[in-house]
């Protein structure tokens, strides 16, 4: 069964439809990138994926359970989240920060228990942080602190992990890198990653499959190879057609 | 090393509180306020009076009185997510003021007819007043999205209040706006056994319920989407924690006037003390600070003078507004801020 598939999902607010009659499926060990310009409902698709937003047709099943008859800590256990959200997080060391993935595990109380503690401290070595868990959270770099958000979510143990826009903030060297993690994490723990971005060149070689918002709003999804081998679906991502895809550098010009 | 900084804190909260029996209108040694304390009848009647019917039940009211505003100041800034929230600013102290000024004014009681039903009513309204004012800020934060501007609408209701407080002044007797002006300059002494057992019941209560929301605090730390990603139920916790904010900053008021400055105060220095926002620390060191900080009040409010008690009000923004102020000024240096 597929952790995540979208049936004639129809979202938006209130009685305003952004999408409409989308149909995907997240794969297990996979990394999915969801492309568009600004305004084609990124946000919008991923938070009623996570549940944030009620859906306004459609289905979504997540390991074979509707979505919306999840419980909130049910819901905490099968899907995390990445954001570019400012966190008040930097009087916390990162270990702590990290922990608080076990939230939806925890009692009452949040104690950890041993277990707990083993699955902080694998989280954090997954994404290279280990050594710096004693350290406050503000006197990391804007990529360490994103790293240590995405160890907060393997922490949460969830099969799936929704990024929006992970590495926007982020410097160009920060921004492979964390892309590169993201395609590492998704074969090596079998996660199925979803990410959103504009950083198209470095998502394209790393992505197991896009999904890809158009500029009309329709929805198109894919293998990467077979999507990007032909430059008409790539350029309807971008309604100036003096931006085009060429298939040989993988790259707009 | 952390362990030592809350050893550091528990050892301040005693020698404040001697320092707070021993020193005042009149100096009384420390062998015969142990001696009282212990239960023994000292020699001396007055000292006897002084220790156990006023100083003791003043020093506890202002431990209490300090722990409870500080801890409502926390559940603030954490939960709108901003370092410069407090009962105060966010209009919750000038909601209680209103209804504790409807219930002097309007019922024109005065200071020398204290009964116990008129204090019953005082805290009452204080409460309607504090819970009037959550309301509003409940209802506005649904449609207003940012904090800051739910900050700015706290203020604005601030006014509101006190625009309602002065009406009421101007139409009220002299006697009435007399025992008004002088709770609202804010006082720990003139505390009874009987009004402390009613304070101490219901703040202690709040005190421990908000020792329950420590987990969700943690995670709204991160923020509202996140903590939702986690599996906090948003509206509940955010309600749960204003209610208590309401409660914690309404009893105090009733009993001890509107105190500013503390609830702002206390959590940032119980932040640099102890370096960390972990709530799981953060609360209970805050309570302890919080109370340190309401006996170092009343030291200095009665240490000047000696015969009369300085309005705890005028002694708070000295304590203050320094450390406002170099938070602000520091806070690219401090950890928690950032």
């Amino acid at each position: 069964m597929e952790p995540l598939t979208l049936h004639k999902l129809t979202c938006g607010y209130h009685s305003t439809v952004i999408l409409r009659d989308i149909d995907a499926t997240l794969h297990r060990g996979e990394l999915t990138a969801l492309l568009g310009a600004n305004g084609t409902g990124k946000s919008t698709l991923l938070r009623t994926i996570c549940g944030v937003q009620p859906a306004l047709g459609g289905t979504i099943m997540v390991n074979g359970e509707p979505l919306g008859s999840m419980s909130p800590r049910k819901l905490a256990r099968t899907i995390s989240i990445v954001n570019t959200d400012h966190t008040g997080a930097g009087g916390l060391t990162v270990e702590e920060l990290t922990a608080l993935g076990r939230h939806p595990f925890t009692g009452f109380f949040g104690r950890l228990t041993h277990a707990d503690r083993r699955i902080v401290r694998e989280a954090l070595e997954a994404v290279g942080m280990a050594d710096r868990r004693t350290q406050f959270v503000a006197t990391l770099s804007d990529g360490m602190r994103q790293k240590v958000m995405l160890a907060r979510a393997l922490a949460q143990t969830t099969p799936i992990i929704v990024l929006d826009e992970p590495t926007a903030f982020l410097d160009a060297a920060s921004r492979v890198e964390t892309m590169r993690l993201l395609r590492r994490l998704a074969v090596e723990q079998q996660k199925s990653i979803l990410v959103s971005t504009h950083d198209i060149g470095q998502i394209l070689p790393l992505a197991h499959r896009l999904w890809l918002l158009t500029h009309s709003r329709s929805f198109i999804a894919g293998e990467t190879a077979r999507l990007t081998a032909d430059p008409g679906v790539m350029n309807t991502l971008f309604s100036n057609r003096d931006i085009k895809f060429d298939p040989v550098r993988q790259e707009f010009f | 090393m952390k362990t030592l900084r809350f050893v550091i804190l528990l050892t301040a909260l005693p020698l404040l509180f001697f320092a707070c029996m021993m020193w005042g209108s009149v100096d009384i040694p420390a062998s015969e306020v142990l001696r009282a304390l212990a239960g023994q009848q000292l020699d001396n009647p007055v000292w006897q009076v002084i220790l156990i019917e006023s100083r003791l039940p003043m020093t506890l009211c202002a431990m209490l009185a300090g722990a409870t505003l500080s801890v409502a100041g926390l559940l603030l800034q954490t939960t709108f997510n901003n370092p410069l929230a407090g009962p105060s600013i966010l209009g919750i102290s000038s909601g209680a003021s209103l209804g504790v000024a409807i219930v002097m004014l309007l019922l024109g009681a005065s200071v020398t007819t204290l009964g116990f039903g008129y204090y019953a009513a005082v805290v009452g309204g204080a409460m309607a007043g504090a819970m009037l004012i959550m309301v509003v800020l409940l209802l506005f934060s649904g449609i207003v999205r940012s904090t800051a501007m739910l900050l700015i609408v706290g203020i604005l209701v601030g006014y509101l209040t006190s625009s309602g407080i002065a009406l009421l002044n101007f139409f009220s007797t002299q006697e009435g706006v007399h025992s008004f002006v002088i709770w609202g300059m804010g006082s720990f002494s003139g505390m009874t056994w009987s009004r402390l057992g009613i304070f101490a019941a219901i703040g202690l209560t709040a005190l421990l319920l908000s020792l329950l929301l420590i987990k969700p605090l943690n995670a709204m730390l991160l923020g509202s989407r996140y903590a939702e990603s986690m599996g906090v139920n948003i509206r509940r916790t955010r309600n749960s924690l204003m209610l208590l904010s309401g409660l914690l900053t309404a009893v105090t008021t009733a009993f001890c006037g509107p105190i500013g400055f503390i609830g702002l105060v206390v959590p940032h220095i119980a932040r640099m003390f102890l370096h960390t926002s972990n709530h799981r620390r953060l609360l209970p060191a805050t309570a302890l600070t919080g109370s340190a900080v309401g006996l170092l009040c009343t030291l200095l409010s009665v240490l000047p003078s000696r015969a009369e008690v300085i309005p705890v009000n005028a002694i708070t923004p000295i304590i203050g507004i320094p450390i406002i102020i170099y938070i602000i000024v520091a806070r690219k240096r401090l950890h928690y801020f950032n």
